[in-house]
């Protein structure tokens, strides 16, 4: 009898912890860590731009939601509504590149080494086109 | 869309030839929130595209669904793909007016009360809206807050049965901008 009492309580607790996890894994899972994202697609700032502005919806079917890793001339790095965020090559026909908060946050002097007309490689997520391309939850790679 | 986007550049650059009396913004903030007492769904975009022509108070926004941000990642991934299904509408898009824009006197620093009507362009879907914001001028930048109530219904988003108790029928909606004069 002992034995069963046992077996029965040991199988409760692997059932709830399964299920912990589970629901833990499902509905708790954080957001992508664009550190250690592979990207999907690697380019320059320009050709993406150039991609969206010549057929947009073509570009969303192959870049939205996906991660992109960007390179290009920095235009301007700007800190506005709480948010950091690198200008790639053209304030209004270029990209975009919105800094992730938490790697803000972890990384506070990182936009101290960047300045203007030098080429960084951002890697982060492609939102779309407004007026010139959006990436966000960026990291910088180098 | 397209098309708009070019539209809305080439009034912004038409409009300069005479006069700088477009307000400019790329980062201002939209959250939405249609939370109910099972669940908090809280949304923010802080990286909306707008305009607003001095001249006759016209205002247009534009915002990417996917700049949508919710803390909850799996939450963030339901909303994109099941309800406003971001990749066959990457957009949203608010074109419309300030209705006593004739009333408001920017010159004077306190805060004016604006009534706003134009067309909203959501998931496919175009409606009707109208909201009160308020209008505000500081250091020669314009902000403007407004919030204002849409009904997912309205916008053809279904919510699946099995979570209709845990979201909100309708989705309350707040506005923040800070325009600055646009430079050429």
């Amino acid at each position: 009898m002992k034995r069963i009492y046992k077996i029965l309580i040991i199988m409760v607790v692997l059932v709830v912890v399964g299920v912990g996890g589970a629901y833990w894994y499902t509905f708790m899972q954080p957001h992508k860590n664009m550190q250690k994202a592979s990207p999907d697609f690697k380019l320059t700032a320009k050709n993406i731009f150039t991609e969206f502005s010549e057929n947009e919806k073509a570009a969303n079917t192959k870049y939205l939601g996906k991660v992109v890793e960007l390179t290009g001339e920095v235009a301007e790095v700007k800190n506005e509504n709480n948010q950091s965020a690198i200008v790639l090559e053209d304030m209004l026909f270029g990209v975009s590149a919105y800094l992730d908060s938490s790697y803000c946050a972890a990384n506070p002097k990182v936009l101290q080494d960047i300045s203007k007309g030098q080429i960084i490689t951002i890697r982060g997520q492609c939102d779309g086109m407004l007026n010139d391309v959006i990436i966000s939850r960026a990291v910088i790679i180098e | 869309m397209k098309t708009l986007t070019i539209l809305i550049f080439a009034m912004i650059f038409s409009t300069g030839l005479f006069g700088q009396d477009i307000y400019f913004t790329k980062t201002g903030t939209i959250i939405f929130d249609s939370s109910t007492p099972l669940e908090t769904i809280h949304a923010e975009n802080k990286q909306v595209t707008s305009f607003l022509k001095t001249s006759d108070g016209e205002l247009n926004f534009a915002a990417l669904i996917k700049s949508f941000k919710f803390p909850n990642a799996l939450m963030e991934e339901h909303f994109n793909e099941n309800f406003i299904e971001s990749s066959q509408f990457p957009k949203a898009v608010f074109k419309g007016k300030i209705l006593n824009w004739s009333e408001i006197n920017l010159s004077k620093e306190e805060e004016q009360s604006a009534d706003i009507e134009g067309e909203l362009t959501l998931h496919g879907v175009t409606r009707r809206i109208t909201a009160k914001a308020k209008l505000h001028r500081q250091n020669g930048k314009i902000s403007g807050s407004s919030e204002f109530v849409v009904s997912a219904e309205d916008f053809n988003i279904k919510i699946p049965a099995l979570v209709r108790d845990k979201i909100a029928k309708v989705v309350n909606v707040t506005v923040d901008v800070t325009y600055e004069p646009y430079k050429e």
